[in-house]
């Protein structure tokens, strides 16, 4: 039974007259524009994908920008002022350790804050000094070139 | 042309975007026929045909090989072309909707004439018709052991058929076409021997 469909199959196929080949051209070249489509949809579906994550991390980011203005800026007035006070130099800023300063261990905080600057600083220019500290630079200049080591290896705790 | 094993294994664990571009170049026609017999236009077919591709790469690393991909990525393209048929018949007629973009297979109200259909350039469309008008089993059917050249065991797989009843859809497909064919002006050779 199932030769003799197969001979009928052969016998059928034989007769038929369809120009195969243009049709699997035809096909093909219809679907050639599909490679460019795709890449174009894989890079959408990717942006998509990367914005998508972006949006709860910069939302996370917000939040705690907003934490950290509501609870930390205290905490970091109080090391700005008690710095100004002992070492009478004017406001000063340490905007390069805000992490540190935001600690609650100040004595610490002060000693890895003296001790990296005092070695970071000691062939830095004034203006440059100025990227560090924010203050008035004739204080600035004084504070470094003559106490600075000093005050940040031994009288520099708060 | 790279071996199925091969672009699976490039792809997990060497040069991804390469073997992509091999997958694609590969199936990339298989997918669009499938599409195209099942959707019979030709914008909706590339559109199937770019989800369907997406989502076959987007799982390939999770391909088994206990099944071929052309068998894998039929059936993905079948679901695609199904989900696009269901949301098309789902949405509601709107006076803002746009007009349906040019059917290039558009299947004819009147017998076609044949001294306009016999050029080249028809004849894919005409062949389209044609096998609009089969029966959707005859038509994958046939489609996929003439065109494509799957064995029956592999359309078996894929369509979930006896190989006897395939032979059977197969013949009987054979026969409508050869029927149909003088009809839009392409003689076959059985009738090209009967005039002869």
């Amino acid at each position: 039974m199932n030769e003799q469909l197969d001979r009928l199959i052969q016998d059928a196929e034989e007769k038929l007259s369809i120009d195969k080949s243009l049709y699997l051209y035809e096909l093909d070249r219809a679907s050639r524009n599909i490679p460019a489509l795709l890449l174009h949809r894989r890079q959408s579906r990717k942006k998509r994908l990367f914005l998508s994550f972006l949006a709860p991390v910069g939302s996370v980011a917000a939040v705690l920008i907003i934490v950290k203005a509501l609870f930390f800026a205290p905490v970091e007035q109080t090391l700005e002022y008690s710095a100004s006070k002992q070492e009478g130099v004017g406001s000063l800023m340490f905007i390069e350790y805000p992490l540190l300063a935001h600690s609650d261990d100040y004595e610490q905080a002060w000693k890895e804050i003296s001790a990296e600057d005092a070695i970071d600083l000691d062939d830095l220019r004034v203006n440059e000094m100025e990227h560090y500290l924010i203050g008035s630079p004739d204080i600035l200049s004084e504070y470094i070139l003559n106490d600075y080591s000093e005050m940040s290896t031994e009288k520099g705790r708060p | 042309m790279k071996a199925d094993h091969d672009i699976v294994r490039e792809y997990v664990s060497g040069d991804a975007e390469f073997a992509a571009s091999l997958f694609v170049q590969k199936y990339r026609r298989f997918v669009y026929a499938i599409a195209l017999r099942r959707l019979n236009d030709s914008d909706e077919a590339e559109d199937a045909a770019q989800i369907a591709l997406i989502k076959a790469l987007d799982g390939l690393h999770k391909f088994r090989s206990d099944s071929s991909i052309k068998t894998w990525i039929y059936r993905i393209t079948v679901n695609v072309c199904s989900n696009m048929q269901r949301k098309k018949r789902a949405t509601p007629f709107s006076f803002f909707q746009t007009p349906e973009p040019s059917v290039d297979f558009e299947i004819p109200d009147v017998e076609p004439n044949p001294l306009q259909q016999v050029a080249d350039k028809d004849t894919f469309a005409i062949l389209q018709t044609i096998l609009q008008q089969l029966p959707e089993k005859q038509r994958e059917t046939f489609a996929l052991r003439y065109f494509d050249e799957l064995t029956y065991e592999e359309m078996s797989e894929i369509l979930g058929t006896s190989v006897g009843g395939l032979k059977a859809n197969y013949f009987h497909a054979i026969q409508k076409i050869a029927e149909m064919l003088p009809k839009y002006g392409i003689v076959g050779k059985k009738g090209k021997e009967s005039h002869e």
